[in-house]
């Protein structure tokens, strides 16, 4: 019985359409620092300090918040929610609170790194594969143990 | 007292600080008093002066203020600082700054409790200090913030006094005031009693029928919203998400999003009032600190701070049961968990067992992403907010009326245009008008006294030249006397007279 549950609940999560992310990544991080930076300098003193302009607007600055947004996609519970459906999204959580409690960090390292597969371009479907096996474990781990 | 000093050093620098970044431009910054503020602010002068809010009722424990029937706790506490500062902006913000000062130590109190550390409780007080979430709500009056000081104060004092019957009576006391604060409160008080029921069960039970009395103090402050409840429910109703075509599904999306990581740490709200522009709610610094504590919080097992883990999960409630969503000032009801869950984090790193080499360069990067943020957030609340928000708080008004106070004896009749909502609180509120002539009023919305308010064309009623007031792009008489500009450099009232 638990065993035809498992499959069941598996097969829910692995086989509903795919939710895309949205674009963002390496590229769009860049090409949105010029515009930023005229949009944020512009807002500006015109006697402000140059030095403090370059501090507060700045490449590396804007860069980094646009790797934050691309990042933090992955990890919006409405997309994970779309992508895995209410029961993968509690098995997900399931998944890292018990990586959690048994201490295994190596697991939690891999999950906070995978927002990265479509920051560098790589195919968002190894991403959501990834997701949805973390799911699955986490649904056998409800029923099981 | 110095023992007390040394002792508390670090927490009454945390204290000034808190002071400091609450105070300083406390009146000019945000750049104007929103229509909620204006009204809040009007009705405790009126309440001053006559004991009636703007519509003649007497000491009402709810406003009707713009028909959406506020708590009594959203004017009350702003009384006293009207009558020792005046009626200005400064004036109406000081009780929020004050709460939020207020927020900052009890975030302490609550986290040495549940942690036994000074250390992090230092951190959740410090990280609460420089929030631009709790700022943000504590720059400027909104009842929210009240709320959640009340609820803060009333858990730190069941958790110091949880074995007595007191300790219930102090929470009933101060969640009694929060439910008579803002809206929110009456889902969001429920719920947390609810849950802190259930999660000391056993403690509570064992208090048997001396429950009845923290029980009548909470009944007796629900009465204002017991006997007005049909008014109570209209706030409700028109921001709920009953009303949506899939309710559930909505009140799900909304849950969610508030736990997006991208409207805590890069986006923010989006509603202009509750957050700056280019920033979250939290520091970016804060996650990988906030990761760490919650994972540290789930893995120690301790039941007292598992608390901190149910009220996360309850926290965005409230929020999700209205739209939009995610909304910062709804989902204040977090406040102070991040805060308390990051020192939870700086107190993992500095326990962790790695060389000291390793642990100093983890600080100092912290220290330096954490500096970066922080100046980052100070330029953009002071330099960029006012001139991208200045809409949102209907800045503008306050110059108008300063122009009509200084000429307002040469015309025989003021008129203002309502394009952008309210024009006759902010005339009241700026104007200091008379509340005792005011209440006399029956339609005061639409005139009174010299003044009226029109919406898309007015025509002379009053022999006499008439001072008229519209938006730039609005027809108006041809002899323009004065161009107003608000904040953000755009040209937002034209000031013309007609002839005779």
């Amino acid at each position: 019985m638990k065993l035809i549950l498992l499959i069941i609940l598996s097969l829910i999560v692995l086989s509903v359409p795919k939710a895309s992310l949205p674009i963002c990544n390496i590229d769009t991080a860049k090409q949105a620092i010029p515009p930023r930076i005229f949009a944020e300098i512009a807002i500006d003193d015109n006697d402000q300090n140059v030095i403090f302009t370059r501090i507060v607007h700045n490449k590396t600055g804007i860069f980094m918040s646009e790797f934050s947004r691309c990042y933090f996609d992955v990890f919006d519970f409405n997309y994970l929610y779309r992508q895995l459906t209410i029961v993968g999204l509690l098995g997900l959580l399931l998944f890292v609170y018990k990586a959690v409690t048994l201490k295994r960090f190596s697991i939690i390292i891999i999950f906070l790194l995978l927002p990265l597969i479509p920051f560098f371009l790589l195919p968002e479907v190894i991403l959501i594969l990834v997701l949805k096996i973390f799911a699955v474990i986490g649904i056998l781990y409800f029923i099981f143990l | 007292m110095k023992y007390f000093l040394s002792k508390n050093f670090w927490l009454l620098v945390i204290i000034v600080l808190a002071f400091v970044l609450r105070f300083y431009q406390l009146g000019l910054n945000p750049p104007h008093l929103n229509w909620d503020e204006a009204s809040n602010a009007y009705n405790a002068y009126s309440i001053l002066k006559t004991g009636n809010d703007e519509y003649g009722n007497f000491m009402p424990t709810l406003f009707k203020s713009f028909g959406d029937y506020n708590m009594a706790l959203s004017v009350y506490p702003i009384v006293p600082s009207i009558a020792i500062f005046g009626l200005n902006q400064f004036a109406v913000r000081l009780p929020s700054a004050l709460f939020g000062i207020v927020f900052v130590i009890f975030t302490y109190l609550l986290a040495l409790k549940l942690f036994k550390s000074r250390f992090i409780a230092l951190f959740a007080a410090f990280f609460i200090a420089i929030s631009p979430w709790h700022l943000q709500f504590s720059r400027y009056d909104h009842e929210a913030n009240f709320m959640q000081t009340f609820i803060l104060i009333g858990l730190t004092a069941y958790f110091y006094l949880n074995k007595k019957i007191t300790g219930l009576l102090a929470l009933m006391l101060f969640f009694g005031l929060a439910l008579n604060s803002y809206h929110g409160a009456k889902v969001w008080v429920p719920l947390l009693l609810l849950f802190l029921f259930i999660f000391d069960f056993k403690k509570i039970i064992k208090f048997k029928f001396k429950l009845l009395l923290p029980a009548f103090v909470f009944l007796f402050f629900a009465l204002p919203i017991i006997l007005n409840f049909q008014n109570s429910l209209i706030r409700g109703q028109s921001v709920g998400i009953a009303g949506q075509k899939q309710p559930l599904l909505t009140f799900f999306s909304g849950y969610l999003s508030h736990y997006n990581p991208n409207f805590l740490f890069t986006n923010g709200d989006s509603i202009g009032r509750h957050a700056v522009s280019g920033m979250g709610e939290l520091y970016i610094f804060e996650f990988p600190l906030i990761v760490l504590g919650i994972v540290s919080v789930i893995a120690s097992g301790q039941r007292r701070q598992k608390f901190l883990l149910g009220w996360l999960l309850l926290a965005a409630i409230p929020a999700a049961l209205a739209t939009p969503t995610p909304h910062a000032l709804r989902a204040i009801t977090f406040l102070p968990l991040w805060e308390i869950f990051a020192a939870v984090g700086v107190y993992c790193i500095k326990n962790a067992k790695i060389s000291l080499v390793v642990k100093t360069a983890i600080f100092i990067c912290f220290i330096l992403i954490g500096l970066y943020n922080f100046i980052t957030y100070l330029h953009l609340y002071y330099s960029h907010y006012p001139r991208q928000r200045a809409v949102d708080w209907q800045d503008g008004h306050r110059q108008v009326f300063e122009y009509i106070k200084k000429h307002e004896k040469e015309y025989s009749s003021i008129a203002i245009s309502s394009y952008y909502g309210h024009p006759y609180i902010f005339t009241l509120f700026y104007m200091a008008y008379d509340p005792k002539t005011y209440q006399g009023n029956k339609n005061g919305q639409n005139g009174f006294g010299k003044f009226e308010f029109f919406s898309d064309t007015w025509s002379k009623t009053v022999p006499g030249t008439a001072l008229v007031v519209t938006p730039f792009w609005q027809a108006h008489p041809p002899k323009v006397l004065e161009q107003v500009y608000s904040s953000d450099r755009d040209l937002r009232f034209i000031i013309s007279k007609t002839e005779q």
